[in-house]
């Protein structure tokens, strides 16, 4: 009776070892198979073109964005225009100040929503 | 415990084969680990954890080992590197062929940018104290780099002759079209307006830290690219220092701003610098209020080092504007044990 038990005891703790072990992984890599972050925020997406007075695209201009009131994180990166002058931003729902050069546009984003801001860079 | 087992009736084969099945799988339970970095000490922000894995833009996933520079110094509460001046070299003569000329180089007319008011832009705190680097064939300017992508602009540091250590967002996120990883990175070492002293280089490749990747998780957003030359043996490097507490420390935050333009107009090319203290050291953070804008992500938030070496190192790589419970701060991914593990495993890639 007395070994029986510690034979069930070890059976056990050999079952609870191995479902550990292969439970172990590298940080993510059941993620990172699928290539998919897991960030769940809601989010929407801003977007629009950077031209001259004269409707003349401009590449290469960075778009900056800040968090009214600072309420949502946001990179201090900078969105550059394409050859067409387009942009996209996709962040967190919330109020936002988007910047060209010192140009400064606000925009109350919505989760799922899009919005454009186009800027004219004199 | 194979006595015991023995005592309770069980064979001494079984038991035997029990007790190797047992450490068999308990060895097996642990992941393959690099050597655990020399430092045994252990205090907030540079404790023995290892860098997390590691990921290549060329698709390697790498769990890296401990390399140590050669140049590492022992300070009294951690360690660093200290980075070197470079040669100076310049690539480009102010007035060559497709260079401006001398008097084009000057600073942009900033009176009207410095002091303007600066509603909604919070991550400038207060009134704006940058200045503008004119000097920027000057060390420690010409070892800051701006960087263009497909992600965008951001600021860089050259930490070996062909490594750039930067913020892991400028290199993979998600801004619109899914996760993605830069393409198309080029390098400015020391740009000036339209005068490129050093030219510019390509990418090998770019590379994050897992959790960053996974989940964008801000505590490890940093990253590095390695170049297709070796410009930083002209420009020199930055160092890279570990420490424990760098609160109060008088520190300067260097980058490339897009609210700023040049002489002809264009945006987030000239150099600028802000100085102050840090406020506040979190496990991966530091928290400064250096006026900053977006451009200025991954810039090096750095230190005059003049008790082990006269020499200039980062304490961390400037990441996010203010948010969450210190709304008047910036932040930037803090150079722990485990960052500077990452950089130097980074620096010896190829």
């Amino acid at each position: 009776m007395q070994s029986s038990s510690v034979r069930w005891v070890i059976v056990v703790l050999i079952g609870a070892l191995s479902l550990i072990g292969c439970g172990t992984q590298e940080p993510g890599t059941r993620a990172a198979s699928s290539g998919q972050p897991t960030a769940t925020t809601a989010t929407g997406l801003v977007q629009g073109r950077v031209t001259t007075a004269a409707g003349v695209p401009i590449a290469e201009v960075p778009v900056g964005a800040q968090s009214v009131g600072n309420t949502q994180p946001v990179p201090a990166l900078g969105r550059l225009t394409d050859q067409e002058g387009r942009y996209t931003w996709q962040l967190p729902a919330g109020n936002y100040v988007l910047m060209v050069g010192t140009i400064t546009k606000t925009v109350d984003l919505q989760a799922g929503q899009t919005v454009t801001l186009d800027f004219v860079d004199p | 415990m194979l006595q015991a087992l023995i005592r309770h009736g069980i064979r001494p084969f079984r038991a035997f084969g029990l007790c190797l099945l047992l450490i068999a799988t308990v060895v097996g339970s642990r992941p393959a680990r690099a050597q655990p970095p020399a430092s045994s000490a252990s205090p907030q922000g540079h404790g023995p954890e290892a860098p997390p894995l590691l990921i290549f833009s060329d698709g390697r996933r790498v769990r890296p080992i401990k390399v140590v520079p050669h140049d590492e110094i022992a300070t009294s509460d951690g360690v660093m590197t200290p980075g070197s001046a470079g040669t100076g070299t310049l690539i480009h003569i102010p007035g060559s062929p497709d260079q401006p000329p001398v008097e084009d180089i000057a600073p942009a007319d900033v009176s009207k940018m410095d002091g303007q008011d600066q509603v909604g832009i919070t991550a400038v705190i207060g009134t704006d104290s940058r200045t503008q680097v004119t000097t920027t064939t000057q060390y420690p300017y010409r070892a800051v780099v701006r960087i263009t992508s497909t992600i965008g602009l951001c600021t860089g540091s050259m930490i070996s002759a062909n490594t750039v250590a930067t913020a892991g967002h400028c290199l993979y996120g998600d801004y619109g079209a899914g996760p993605v990883w830069a393409t198309n990175i080029r390098v400015y070492p020391g740009q000036s307006g339209s005068y490129q002293p050093y030219g510019s280089c390509g990418a090998k490749w770019a590379a994050v830290a897992s959790p960053w990747q996974q989940s964008f998780n801000k505590d490890y957003d940093y990253g590095a690219i390695k170049l297709d030359c070796s410009i930083g043996s002209n420009t020199g490097t930055l160092g890279l220092r570990v420490a424990s507490n760098p609160v109060g420390w008088t520190t300067s935050l260097l980058g490339y701003p897009g609210d700023k333009a040049d002489q002809t107009g264009s945006k987030g090319t000239t150099q600028w610098i802000d100085t102050n203290t840090i406020s506040k050291a979190l496990t991966n953070q530091l928290l400064y209020p250096h006026d900053m804008i977006s451009g200025q992500s991954g810039g090096p938030v750095y230190y005059r080092e003049s008790s082990v070496c006269s020499c200039y190192a980062a304490v961390a790589i400037n990441t996010w504007n203010p948010y969450g419970t210190d709304p008047n701060l910036n932040r930037g991914t803090r150079i722990t044990q485990s960052v500077y593990d990452a950089m130097q495993f980074w620096i010896s890639s190829n």
